[in-house]
């Protein structure tokens, strides 16, 4: 069920509904798990065993972990949620990717080989429930979490439907004691969690899928020919924009719901786009992402502690992952090390040239911030691109000066890239060192008005086609 | 990727909520949200609007489960005139039967040739609209449109099919929502603004002119039938849609005549592969030319030859066709923008083409 749809507009006054006229505790939080069940399955109705049997397996490996003192049977049961999660994973995303590369090493080494295509359908939102789920048993493994006690609170944390599909990750030490006591929003909190909702679908509806996905497009499905320059830039940087509204506009939908009904997510994005430095930058991007990734891969592989040799080598490692993770394609992975050379660059250079008095000055880190946002768009092409030749064809669109190459982009286009990505980055600047609340608890109540009005009206106009989140694909 | 290690979480578990009254807000927001859509729905009906159905490709969906459920139904398939022209009401009086329509404007119907011809079970009738630029369009917008359609079909998701019947009741009763012409992408491509020299613009496409029902009978709109002037406008923006794009550069006449006689052959090898499978069930194909007329018709003479198209389609496939030219009692219309007819010319000269087929069903070719 997406969140930019009419069938989700009944869901939720529904759920609401039930959830406010109900006393029990108990009886709420079946209400949300049956609730969660039946958002997932309205994709497609059996790959909810996949969310079952992730529920099962975790909740029997933390039970017994939670007993359990022997190192190496700690181990093993560590190994059987591994094994499970990361099994459903591989098979159903990274299957039919293995498989050719299978087959084009084979064939590369002169054996005639082809493989039935299998045709395996990605389940929505496996990558986020399986990250979370896994969380939870390596921090009981790592004795960081305590195993839960209530089987309907710990499916509810795998499954709660404002999440879900496309995070936030939330970890369960975050969430599970919100689940002891009952949530209720408060008149306040259920306002201001339905203004988050309307920020994230005007971002999605609007910004995303109305203003901005028709010139990314076009340049991203140009291949007959060089783009000029100009056209190569403006659909770069509507794609970097795209991506952002987007995802952001999911999380803060996600954060929007979620508080309506009582509870609070953790910020997805903080300003990426005002970043000044990629570790900055991934502070602030799909922050629990960033941090799952820091916590149960970079940290356990010796993080910072072994030298710079191995820092380096733990960064770009992680970074391969995390590319690999958004998708199973080669151009993910390019995408991942890309992040994970900038990574590397910065390290040295903050260890190299630590005391540069000119980039804590606001021109420098104004400059710095426009260099890291301009080097984090050129690593979007990788990511946005179907494959290495239309990259390589971006690339050098992008770096031909000469005026050559087709203008692909009408002017209205044009218009809507600038206005967009001014207003954007002028809002991640304004909002780099502090929190959207506090900005609009400094503005006054008939601005918000204008504004909640402005959006609403704009999304009513847009009567979005009701376009998929681009995360749901990882 | 932060590269610290300093702490096991970077984030605060906190949800501050801005000091407003947010209830009050929101209400007052809601208030001038109503006020305001209320108003734009107001001057949508002013401005001649009416309360229509989108057509999406979830209606289409809507029509396409329904041959699963029979597939010896008889299945309309083609682009805008054959979805405008053919009424379902007047050949249901005639035939006895309901046929499906499925065309969709702008479409070469091949896919959904294929499509029928791939369903294991399908042995009903299908009627191909003709339109000789869109049948044998050798790719782009006419044959991905129909791609489209297919892939929702297939994939059609019990939200979508939710979100289709919730959509349908706004759509019956607010004028505003309109996809073809009121969104706003639509209302600022009316700005028009200027482009640069350089910018190569696609032809224009033309304005909200037709509506549809739940069963996708489609009908030009009061607008388009009494407005002269949307009329001519749009009869200008078929003209260059109808021509032929030009050559690419470095090609010489010959090589790009050469190129289009390559698709149109493997065009029409595929149309017969597909019409043998239908067949091969006990299905039927009959191939359906409508009218255009003026310019419009000078211009598919000249572009589209009868000899080189039409004729060939019916002569490779060996499927019966009926052609708006060769009877009179089909010719003489008029399209009040060339390429369609009014709501009740549509009904007319369906009622006129009952008979022929009704010849064909006793000649056993429906």
């Amino acid at each position: 069920m997406l969140f930019n749809s009419l069938t989700f507009i009944v869901f939720f006054i529904i759920v609401l509904g039930l959830h406010y006229t109900v006393r029990s505790w108990r009886v709420q939080k079946s209400i949300l798990l049956a609730a969660s069940y039946i958002f997932y399955s309205a994709w497609n109705p059996p790959f909810v065993i996949l969310l079952w049997v992730s529920t099962l397996v975790d909740w029997y490996v933390a039970k017994a972990l939670g007993v359990e003192e022997s190192q190496a049977k700690r181990k093993l049961l560590l190994s059987i949620s591994l094994l499970t999660n990361l099994g459903l994973l591989g098979f159903f995303k990274y299957g039919e990717f293995l498989l050719e590369n299978f087959v084009e090493v084979i064939q590369l080494a002169g054996i005639p080989f082809e493989a039935a295509s299998p045709n395996i359908i990605l389940p929505v939102g496996i990558s986020f429930y399986t990250f979370q789920t896994l969380s939870y048993t390596l921090d009981v493994y790592f004795k960081k979490a305590k195993p839960c006690h209530s089987f309907l609170d710990f499916a509810l944390y795998v499954t709660f439907f404002p999440q879900l599909v496309a995070g936030p990750i939330v970890r369960a030490i975050d969430f599970l004691p919100q689940c002891l006591k009952p949530r209720r929003a408060t008149r306040d909190q259920f306002g201001w969690g339905l203004y988050f909702v309307t920020l994230g679908l005007f971002q999605k509806v609007v910004l995303a899928d109305g203003l901005l996905s028709s010139p990314a497009d076009t340049i991203f499905s140009h291949s007959d020919s060089s783009i000029y320059f100009f056209d190569a830039w403006l659909g770069l940087l509507a794609f970097s924009a795209q991506i952002f509204c987007d995802f952001a506009g999911y999380s803060t939908c996600a954060i929007g719901v979620a508080l309506c009904l009582g509870f609070i997510l953790p910020d997805n994005f903080r300003s990426p786009y005002a970043a000044v430095g990629f570790s900055d930058f991934w502070r602030r991007w799909h922050i629990s992402l960033s941090s799952w990734l820091r916590d149960y891969l970079y940290i356990p592989l010796g993080g910072n502690q072994h030298g710079t040799l191995r820092t380096l080598l733990n960064l770009m490692f992680t970074m391969f992952l995390g590319g690999l993770w958004h998708g199973a394609s080669w151009t993910f992975v390019a995408w991942g090390l890309l992040h994970g050379s900038y990574l590397v660059v910065e390290h040295l250079l903050r260890q190299n040239f630590p005391d540069i008095e000119w980039v804590k000055t606001m021109m420098g880190r104004f400059v710095l911030g426009l260099f890291t946002f301009i080097l984090v768009s050129l690593a979007w092409v990788f990511f946005r691109a179907v494959d290495f030749p239309t990259a390589w064809s971006l690339l050098g669109s992008l770096f031909n000066f000469t005026g050559e190459g087709a203008q692909l982009l009408p002017t209205l286009e044009i218009l809507q890239v600038v206005v967009v990505l001014a207003g954007l980055l002028s809002s991640h600047w304004y909002l780099h060192e502090k929190r959207l609340e506090h900005a609009v608890q400094d503005m006054p109540g008939w601005w918000i008005v204008v504004v909640w009005t402005a959006m609403l009206c704009t999304l009513i106009l847009m009567q979005g086609g009701g376009n998929a989140f681009i995360y749901f694909q990882f | 990727m932060p590269s610290s290690t300093s702490s096991f979480k970077t984030y605060e578990l906190k949800r501050i909520v801005p000091n407003h009254h947010w209830v009050l807000l929101a209400m007052v927001t809601v208030a001038l949200t109503v006020a305001l859509t209320l108003g734009w729905e107001l001057y949508c009906r002013h401005l001649g609007y009416a309360p229509s159905l989108n057509d999406t490709e979830d209606l289409w969906s809507s029509r396409r489960t329904l041959i699963d459920e029979d597939p010896n139904r008889t299945v309309v398939i083609g682009a805008s005139r054959v979805l405008f022209d053919f009424n379902l009401d007047v050949y249901e009086k005639a035939m006895g039967e309901r046929p499906l329509q499925l065309a969709t404007v702008g479409t070469n119907p091949g896919a959904y040739l294929q499509d029928l011809a791939d369903h294991t079970e399908f042995s009903g009738t299908v009627i191909v609209g003709v339109v000789p630029s869109l049948f044998f369009a050798p790719g782009g917008p006419p044959a991905k449109s129909p791609e489209n359609h297919l892939k929702r079909y297939r994939g059609w998701s019990p939200t979508q099919r939710m979100g289709h019947f919730l959509g349908m009741i706004l759509e019956r009763r607010l004028s505003f929502i309109n996809q073809e012409d009121l969104t706003l992408k639509q209302l600022l491509l009316k700005l028009k603004l200027p482009e640069r020299k350089k910018f190569k613009a696609h032809p224009d496409l033309p304005p909200y002119f037709y509506q549809v029902d739940e069963e996708r009978q489609g009908s030009m709109t009061d607008m388009a039938e009494n407005d002269i002037v949307l009329q001519k406008r749009i009869q200008q923006i078929w003209l260059p849609l109808f021509r032929p794009p030009p050559s690419p550069e470095g090609k010489t006449r010959e090589q790009v005549d050469a190129d289009r006689d390559k698709v149109v052959n493997g065009i029409l090898e595929k149309t017969k592969s597909r019409v043998d499978k239908i067949r091969s069930r006990g299905g039927k194909v009959i191939f359906l030319r409508l009218p255009s007329t003026s310019e419009l018709r000078d211009i598919e003479n000249k572009y589209t030859p009868r000899a080189d198209y039409w004729d060939r389609i019916l002569q490779i496939t060996a499927a019966s066709g009926i052609h708006f030219e060769d009877y009179t009692e089909l010719s003489g219309f008029d399209c009040p923008e060339w390429s369609h007819l009014s709501k009740q010319d549509a009904a007319e000269f369906t009622r006129r083409l009952m008979p022929l087929f009704q010849d064909l069903r006793k000649a056993g070719e429906m």
